[in-house]
């Protein structure tokens, strides 16, 4: 109708985008076309609103007396009232993968099998209602993805520090030693000397926690002398898996447990309560 | 208006159900198929968007665009099973000098109205055009099916629907306000 129009080699397609009526080469070109042109995009409105008009010349029918009841009653069996729909109305804008960039917001409504109506759709949808519906559940989502992302971090780091520590039990070159205490009574701890790696694990059994201000220290005892191997303490359960980095020089026939206070001392100030003596790896 | 109210259903189907009816009925030629396929639009409207405003008078369109996707779905299901393409005749049952008649039933002011606009933009255009526009919007078919049913060349087609949706759009004044 205008020259202007004429002008544009795609001006043609539009009318017959809007009746479907374009081979699917053609739909596609187009379609790719849309994405970056306004004025076709416009156009293609433009003849939508004569489509829609179209829609209403076919000759008035009375539909079938039972078609509403059935509608309604169908309605009911889909989805009960009252139920928040299974997917929202995608907003075009806001939904459209936008990452792709090869997939233009077109073909993704065309893929999606709901085309022109979508578009219709949201516009007379209230569009912000939609779209604050979504910002607030990319919200929800958002945060739930970093909480996810703390526990997942959570989760590696307990793993790195397992891995790490049936590294050290269960070498070929581990010396260990059972320590008990008097009579064999409870309690009891199990000592893993990995000596390669410059590092002991303490496992302890049926052992109460230190009291407040006090605390358990492991010693190796070297010809007599002790050495302090490191400080640990039991969960209220009674045990404690722990590993301890040693100086790799360090050389000991003797494991001991000691009750200390908090910090730990140089040298012990009680009596060791479970005592074991290394066998050779 | 709320999310998944039946009743908003009920009322839309009240508003536009014979619309839509008429219009499955025109593609299909058929009651059986056609209430096939407005009780498959309305229930496509339910699912995708319960929340939808039965009153706005912009889900007439988006319903009637609905129910004749739905309804070309099953006419070219039918072509697939080997039947004829059907004389298309719909603009045919339209006598564009009284575009609508006191016994038919009603469809609505606002769409009566719309009815009677677009029935006199029909008639201004050379039978030719609007056969073109006929088969494309309610027979479903593309330019080269077009060109084929018509044994036309495939440009004298893609000519003659853009004329005519270009009349008809100028005689609507249904310019898209952006461009």
């Amino acid at each position: 109708m205008s020259g202007q129009t004429d002008s544009h080699p795609w001006t043609g397609h539009a009318a017959s985008f809007a009746l479907d009526a374009l081979d699917a080469e053609e739909r596609a070109a187009f379609e790719a076309h849309l994405a970056d042109c306004a004025t076709c995009r416009a156009d293609v409105e433009s003849y939508r609103a004569v489509a829609a008009g179209l829609a209403t010349v076919a000759p008035a029918r009375e539909p079938p007396a039972g078609l509403r009841a059935r509608i309604v009653e169908d309605a009911r069996r889909v989805r009960p009232i009252g139920t928040r729909p299974a997917t929202p109305l995608p907003d075009p804008i806001v939904a459209a993968p936008a990452r792709s960039p090869r997939t233009t917001p077109w073909r993704w409504l065309a893929a999606a099998g709901i085309g022109a109506a979508l578009i219709s759709a949201a516009a007379w949808l209230s569009e912000r209602d939609v779209r604050s519906d979504l910002e607030q559940r990319l919200a929800e989502l958002t945060a739930d993805a970093s909480s996810r992302e703390a526990q997942l971090a959570e989760v590696r780091a307990d793993l790195a520090q397992r891995d790490s520590l049936l590294a050290a039990v269960l070498a070929a070159d581990v010396a260990t030693t059972r320590l008990a205490a008097r009579g064999q009574q409870p309690p009891s701890a199990r000592v893993y000397w990995n000596r390669n790696r410059g590092r002991v694990v303490i496992a302890a059994f049926d052992l109460d926690p230190a009291a407040a201000g006090r605390t358990y220290q492991l010693w190796g005892i070297a010809d007599g002398t002790p050495v302090s191997l490191g400080l640990f303490n039991t969960t209220a359960g009674g045990t404690a898996t722990v590993s301890l980095p040693i100086d790799p020089a360090l050389e000991f026939q003797i494991a001991a447990v000691t009750e200390e206070p908090a910090g730990g001392s140089p040298q012990p100030t009680s009596a060791p309560f479970l005592v074991g003596t290394i066998s050779a790896p | 208006m709320a999310a998944g109210d039946d009743g908003a259903l009920a009322e839309l189907y009240d508003r536009h159900g014979r619309l839509a009816y008429s219009l499955a009925f025109g593609i299909l030629n058929d009651g059986g198929e056609a209430e096939e396929a407005v009780a498959d639009a309305f229930m496509q409207v339910w699912t995708s968007a319960p929340g939808f405003d039965p009153a706005r008078s912009s889900v007439a369109g988006w319903l009637t665009m609905i129910v004749r996707t739905r309804a070309l779905d099953r006419l070219r299901a039918r072509r697939r099973r080997g039947a004829l393409v059907d004389r298309i005749s719909v603009l045919e049952g339209v006598d564009v000098a009284r575009p609508s008649s006191p016994e038919e039933p009603d469809i609505g002011a606002e769409r009566g109205e719309l009815r009677a606009r677009v029935a006199a933009a029909l008639a201004l255009l050379p039978a030719a055009q609007r056969q073109v526009i006929e088969l494309a919007f309610f027979g479903g078919l593309s330019h080269s099916e077009i060109a084929e049913e018509l044994n036309e060349p495939l440009g004298t087609v893609k000519t003659r629907i853009r004329s005519g949706m270009e009349k008809l759009r100028g005689t609507l004044a249904l310019h898209a306000a952006a461009g």
